[in-house]
């Protein structure tokens, strides 16, 4: 039946998606005619909106997972999730899957469109070489001792993705609380806004206490992203029990 | 079907089955509906239909044959008592009523002679 | 058998249902009665395991209430609370993945017989079929418990009697029908037993034919009796 649940999670958040990819269509054509008709204020334009559409749709799905679970706490709409015969942890987990695949399909996605973007945007301008270059030396500016390859690459996406885990069960664990206290009213929302953000800092504390501070910058990294993802499975665990106990829908 | 819903509809249903038993609508030994059709027909709770079938086999007007389920009696003795049980219950209520009227007994069956067919 | 322990629910300060004890047995139709506000519902949704109680517990078959029940309860509440963006024939699919015991070739029966076809869009039904669709759904589950609330609120005569068919159909040996409804006189011969609660608190549970050839009233006659308010001399 998790299957089935996963199913579900998708099909209520698939509008949000066909509506990001429309927009994610319409600018890249944009983004086209610029290129065709060298014409470099449009390409400016495009390029900077279609990074916003990126970096904003990305998060926004991941914000829309929070929205569609205090719905489902606190709508009509709700009973057809809680009146099944599944556990929180089941329940729950098939949000976070849901989450974290479509987070990371539209981050892949995202990311193949950009490179392919700039890789005409040099083709035309430029060299394709001079691209590893740039973004190299992009880096070393903020970064003094990194070396960007494809280790670090991978330690980077990795720490992205423990600490989106970790955010995503944070406004569960949030919102879940804020509704089984406050049974959604008014205020809910923002209390639960309010836990989020002593949750989160919560989570930075430990980071800070636990990692010492003399590690080299990409085992710290490394470290950083264990206790996010210890925070993430702790909340998710907390979250599932809070809602089977305690949650009234 | 209209109940009185301050009388017990068991009853009810058991008396309407009885009528239809008389009048012929249900002959003998032919096969009543089944408990669950009966409480369909009539609209009534499976329980009730099946405590109607309990009070008209308990009056020997229906028997359960076993896995085939329940029939009308072919008893002739039987179901003419029950045509002379109805009929005198219905004499009864009709001198009930021609008394509340203020009829003496006499009146009250002269003016079963005088009604014309 | 579905046992109500003294269950206890707050809403705030507000005690919807207060120290609630009884015992449902397969075989039986529950009239659930009382005003708005009184508790039927709550009740219902603490049976169904989507309400917590404050205090006591409702069991079936011995066990609490909570996700292995509800393989075997369907409730239908008063509200309409499918997905949106779903059909009729969408609602049917959701059923089927998560309930076994539902029948999909019932659904497709009572639908015909409710006058639904499977390609409407759940959010362009009327108040009217809306609520056909919900007992279309809940009552094609083959469930050991049905808690119906207002099975027959808005719905038009000739529905209601396809509804009270197939509520009697459905009754069985096996299943405990519960339905509450301020359509009192409906429920007049479809129940065997009437449930009575005032202020959360269950204030009488009785065999109806018994009531009728003890008292000769009828379930509606011990309705008003119980709740009309006095006159204020």
């Amino acid at each position: 039946m998790f299957g089935k649940l996963l199913h579900y999670e998708f099909r209520k958040c698939r509008s949000s998606k066909i509506m990001l990819l429309g927009i994610t269509t319409v600018l890249e054509l944009l983004f086209l005619i610029g290129i065709l008709s060298k014409d470099e204020n449009v390409l400016a334009i495009s390029v900077v909106l279609l990074t916003i559409t990126a970096i904003v749709g990305v998060i926004g799905l991941g914000i829309e997972s929070v929205i569609t679970l205090h719905r489902d706490m606190n709508t009509r709409q709700g009973y057809m999730l809680f009146m099944t015969p599944n556990s929180s942890l089941k329940i729950l987990g098939a949000k976070v899957l849901e989450n974290g695949l479509s987070m990371l399909l539209a981050a892949v996605f995202f990311g193949a469109l950009g490179f392919l973007d700039v890789s005409l945007l040099f083709s035309y301008f430029g060299e394709l070489d001079r691209l590893w270059q740039i973004l190299s030396e992009m880096m070393e500016q903020f970064i003094p001792t990194l070396e960007l390859n494809w280790g670090t690459a991978a330690v980077l996406i990795l720490d992205m993705l423990c600490s989106w885990l970790a955010m995503v069960n944070m406004g569960y664990l949030a919102d879940v609380l804020a509704s089984s206290v406050l049974r959604g009213k008014k205020a809910g929302g923002f209390v639960a806004f309010l836990l989020f953000l002593a949750l989160s800092f919560l989570m930075g504390w430990l980071q800070q206490t636990l990692v010492p501070e003399t590690l080299p910058i990409i085992q710290r990294q490394i470290w950083f992203s264990v206790v996010a993802l210890a925070c993430a499975a702790g909340m998710y665990f907390l979250t599932a029990y809070v809602m089977e106990r305690k949650l009234s829908v | 079907m209209q109940f009185d819903p301050m009388k017990p509809i068991w009853a009810q249903v058991a008396a309407a089955l009885q009528t239809d038993m008389v009048t012929g609508r249900l002959a003998p030994g032919q096969k009543m509906p089944s408990g669950r059709d009966l409480a369909v027909r009539f609209t009534i709770n499976p329980n009730t239909a099946a405590r109607v079938y309990q009070e008209l086999v308990s009056q020997g007007l229906c028997e359960t044959r076993r896995g085939l389920g329940t029939y009308v009696t072919e008893d002739e003795a039987r179901l003419s008592g029950l045509r002379e049980a109805l009929a005198r219950e219905a004499a009864a209520r009709y001198l009930a009523e021609a008394a509340r009227l203020g009829l003496t007994r006499a009146d009250a069956v002269a003016m079963i002679e005088k009604e014309e067919n | 058998m579905l046992e109500s322990k003294n269950i206890t629910m707050r809403f705030g300060q507000k005690t919807a249902v207060d120290g609630v004890t009884t015992t449902l047995i397969p075989g039986h139709v529950y009239a659930l009665l009382g005003p708005n506000g009184s508790g039927k519902t709550t009740w219902m949704k603490l049976a169904t395991g989507l309400l917590k109680p404050a205090s006591g517990e409702i069991l079936w078959n011995g066990a609490p209430v909570g996700i292995e029940s509800r393989r075997e309860i369907a409730y239908m509440s008063t509200e309409p609370y499918f997905y949106t963006w779903m059909t009729v024939q969408d609602v049917g699919k959701y059923y089927d993945d998560f309930f076994e015991d539902f029948d999909p070739a019932r659904y497709a029966d009572l639908l015909s017989r409710m006058e639904l076809t499977p390609e409407l869009k759940t959010r362009n039904l009327s108040s009217g079929m809306m609520a056909k669709l919900k007992i279309a759904v809940t009552l094609a589950r083959r469930a050991k418990v049905y808690l119906l609330d207002e099975p027959f609120n808005g719905i038009d005569l000739i529905a209601r009697d396809e509804i009270a068919r197939t509520i009697i159909e459905t009754a069985g040996k096996e299943a405990i029908l519960v339905l509450s409804s301020h359509l009192i006189e409906e429920l007049e011969a479809l129940a065997d037993h009437a449930i009575f609660f005032r202020e959360g608190k269950l204030i009488l549970d009785c065999d109806l034919e018994e009531m009728r050839s003890d008292s000769g009233e009828s379930m509606a006659e011990r309705y008003r009796a119980l709740y009309a308010r006095k006159e204020v001399i």
